[in-house]
């Protein structure tokens, strides 16, 4: 059974008017690097997704979720 | 910031030279298509620097070309800064995306090297190969292989905000 981190960060996102530009600066990364976690191409490490959330006002298990 | 050079002038005054200096984004923007560049940087001195007919001097401009390839490609995969970025930026171009991409594209260059020797290892019964080109084989297929894989997974992909 293959396994897949899923994300809520593109709904949050636009939910709170941000641009991937935006929050890539808000978390010290590159704007190419919000575009592959949200696509689900790249997984975050803890201290990303802990960014994410502190920027998005979530937390982690509401952004993040494993999906089988 | 201060500028990065001088030029002179027309008149004769020095006055401090204008050079683009790219942004984290546009730095990322252009790596991946810089990455292109180096098979050809490759393939160029592989023609002349192993031919019996090409005098010394070529050579040794060869051999140089060569060298600067791969202290680009060292230079590029080891993240070395750019003086006019800042210390966020560094931080931006040097990411843990660019870094898992640059440990992707490593794994598959070593694959390149190891399947490349034991492919040479059978050319070479075929017909001798000299030290030379045995590591020039080995150091362009681990190369390429490299630069295509980071190419690869750094592609432009369609942004939501564009």
């Amino acid at each position: 059974m293959t396994e897949r981190l899923a994300n809520d960060l593109k709904e949050r996102r636009t939910e709170l008017g941000l641009t991937q530009g935006e929050l890539a600066g808000g978390c010290g990364v590159s704007r190419k690097t919000i575009n592959t976690v949200e696509n689900g191409i790249f997984v975050p490490s803890t201290l990303l997704a802990l960014k994410l959330a502190a920027a998005l006002d979530r937390r982690v298990e509401e952004l993040f979720w494993v999906e089988a | 910031m201060s500028p990065t050079g001088y030029k002179e002038q027309p008149n004769g005054v020095s006055q401090p030279a204008r050079f683009h200096r790219p942004n984290a984004e546009e730095v990322i923007e252009r790596r991946s298509g810089f990455a292109w560049m180096l098979p050809i940087g490759l393939v160029m001195p592989a023609m002349k620097l192993f031919d019996a007919d090409v005098d010394p001097f070529t050579r040794y401009l060869y051999f140089a070309l060569f060298v600067a390839v791969i202290i680009t490609a060292c230079w590029w995969l080891l993240a070395l800064p750019f003086r006019w970025l800042s210390e966020a930026d560094h931080q931006k171009v040097n990411d843990e995306w660019a870094q898992a991409m640059t440990g992707d594209a490593c794994k598959w260059a070593v694959a390149a090297f190891m399947t490349s020797a034991v492919g040479l290892m059978a050319f070479d019964i075929w017909r001798p190969l000299n030290t030379g080109e045995v590591i020039y084989g080995l150091v362009s297929a681990a190369l390429l292989t490299g630069v295509t894989r980071m190419s690869w997974l750094s592609r432009r992909e369609p942004l939501d905000d564009d």
